[in-house]
């Protein structure tokens, strides 16, 4: 057997074999006496036909066929052994030739290869995040209107109330953006009903519909700037209209930014809001689940800590992802195509299930859309590379730099998880002695301490000169654990 | 009665499981002959047709096979004569080996 390897641009190799005349033959008989089987030959029974009559009665194209299946199946397998390339996938058979003498021609996929390149002179300013004391406010306030005492009056609306109303919204200007905004309703439409056309139109118009919608009027609740001084004075079942215009460029109402708009509201009921005073009392009520109630002032630090910790923990995690993104820049990622493929298959059917769980499956969506699958395998082509070289570094970085989280520092996770559940700590401690579980979050753990690692390698913590010790890793670990508590 | 051709005599050939195993190992070759043929016929038209020489001719005929489907009975097969033909050690039909 004569085997050649040849690398091909794509990140596949292919496999040249030539195979003595002999192993075809006996390929060949052993296929005619797996196909004799399955065959009725008159004269003969079932599998007890001679090979020189197999072959006149079935013809040699598909003995040859069935051989060259088997034969190179197994040919595949030694080349393999032999060439000390690691696939990626299965391999497909390309060509064979059966003279002047039998060749075989395989097509593998390779294991992808990253080079990481100067991933140690990354460096990305950081910025850490900022709770100013409006975040603090905010987060109070709702605490504050959790506690609130509802009673339903039959005053006249007042601000600070909360009124439920039906409500209309129409525009009555043309959209700026029309183009896109209408395309989008339109495919949302068609889902639910065919006949679009005159429908869309109309309702474009309408931005909102709702029989029994509640609001909270205080300035910075109501769905528009001035509607709380709209409806100030009315009474239930009273019927209001009324026009207003949303301010230019804020961020806040989107796409309704700067429409003039049109509002119909009918109030339904009308209740008082009557907010705790804030003293200690309030910060005790809020707390009283636990062991020491707080006073006001130690629930303003708390609530500001928390709020920092999740600040801290969305800035950190974003400036990872900026620092991969820098990283996969410098890194050399080569995979092959049926990687890709892969990824997009796996993508399409994320898409399927999300779809379902809205009602239509992917196919329905093809209709409406109008896309076909392989419209659709192009368009999430760029999301499916990214991903795998996002993970391929990732990989890499997690190889590169020793990153490996022990047995131990699992079992101190699980207790540390498990603590939060009282009494159905052992349920859960059950739960995670599966072991896909505890892979699971071994690959959390990891995720998470290779992130600090890169997160710390851009910000110049780590000094060049250091070889990446396991050791270094475990702190590092151990930090982003309590982190994300 | 006119005499009959040595095209007609031979009908074909027999390959079936027996007959194969008789012409790999008895050098013995089986033909559906005319029922009205007779040995040195046989043997005359197996040699001249394939180029080889007979040493014996063994001839049988076939009964009808009789089938039946509830009161009616059918005709399966039709009567037959089959000829087992000998032939000189060396000698062979290639016919029987496509």
């Amino acid at each position: 057997m004569n085997i050649q390897t040849e690398r091909l641009e794509n990140h596949t190799a292919r496999f040249t074999v030539e195979v003595d005349n002999e192993r075809l033959e006996k390929a060949k008989r052993t296929a005619a006496g797996r196909l004799a089987k399955k065959v009725n030959i008159p004269g003969f029974r079932k599998g007890k036909a001679p090979y020189k009559v197999l072959m006149s009665y079935l013809g040699e194209g598909a003995i040859l066929e069935d051989a060259v299946d088997v034969l190179g199946n197994e040919i595949y397998k030694d080349a393999l052994d032999q060439s000390e390339i690691e696939p990626y996938g299965p391999g497909s058979l390309e060509d064979f030739k059966a003279e002047p003498q039998p060749t075989f021609q395989f097509i593998v996929p390779l294991q992808p290869a990253v080079t990481l390149g100067d991933y140690r002179s990354v460096r990305v300013p950081y910025e850490a995040a900022i709770v100013d004391d409006k975040a603090v406010d905010d987060a109070i306030e709702t605490m504050r209107e959790r506690l609130a005492v509802i009673e339903e009056s039959h005053q006249p609306v007042a601000a600070a109330n909360r009124v439920t109303v039906s409500i209309t919204g129409t525009f009555l200007d043309e959209d700026p953006a029309a183009d896109e905004a209408e395309t989008e309703a339109e495919a949302a439409d068609a889902a639910e009903e065919n006949d679009e056309a005159e429908e869309a139109e109309s309702e474009n118009k309408v931005f909102i519909q709702r029989d029994e919608i509640m609001f909270l009027l205080s300035p910075d609740r109501e769905p528009a700037p001035g509607f709380t001084d709209a409806l100030v004075g009315a009474t239930v079942d009273e019927r209001r209209e009324f026009e207003l215009t949303y301010p230019e460029d804020e961020e806040e109402f989107q796409n309704l930014s700067g429409r003039h708009v049109k509002f119909d509201v009918t109030v339904k009921k009308i209740e008082t809001m009557t907010m705790p005073a804030l003293n200690d009392d309030f910060a005790a009520r809020v707390t009283e689940s636990e062991e020491k109630p707080l006073t006001l002032l130690e629930l303003r630090i708390r609530t500001r800590e928390n709020l920092q910790k999740t600040a801290d923990e969305r800035a950190q995690s974003e400036y990872a992802h900026e620092v991969l993104h820098e990283m996969i820049h410098q890194a050399t990622v080569a995979f092959p195509e049926a990687l890709v493929e892969d990824q997009i298959q796996h993508l399409l059917q994320h898409v399927d299930s999300d779809l379902r769980q809205r009602g239509i499956t992917l196919d329905d969506y093809m209709k409406i859309t109008g896309k076909t699958l392989e419209d659709l395998r192009n368009e999430y082509r760029g999301q499916a590379v990214e991903t795998i070289q996002h993970s391929l570094v990732l990989q890499e970085l997690t190889k590169a730099e020793k990153v490996e989280i022990d047995d131990a520092r699992i079992d101190e996770e699980i207790e540390k998880v498990v603590a939060q559940f009282g009494e159905q700590a052992d349920a859960f401690r059950k739960f995670y002695g599966r072991k896909d579980a505890r892979e699971n979050l071994r690959n959390d753990l990891t995720t998470r301490a290779i992130n600090d690692r890169i997160a710390a390698i851009a910000k110049g913590e780590v000094s060049d000169a250091e070889p990446a010790p396991t050791e270094s890793a475990a702190p590092a670990s151990t930090e982003s654990g309590e982190v994300s508590e | 009665m006119a005499e009959l051709h040595i095209y007609d005599v031979i009908r074909r050939p027999v390959i079936t499981e027996k007959s194969s195993i008789q012409s790999d190992e008895l050098n013995q070759f089986v033909f559906e002959v005319a029922q009205e043929a007779n040995k040195i016929q046989i043997k005359e038209a197996v040699e001249v047709i394939f180029e080889v020489s007979v040493t014996k001719v063994n001839t049988m005929v076939m009964p009808a096979k009789r089938g039946r489907r509830g009161r009616n009975w059918y005709m399966r097969s039709k009567q037959w004569k089959k000829a087992v033909v000998t032939l000189n050690e060396g000698d062979t039909i290639e016919l029987f080996n496509p």
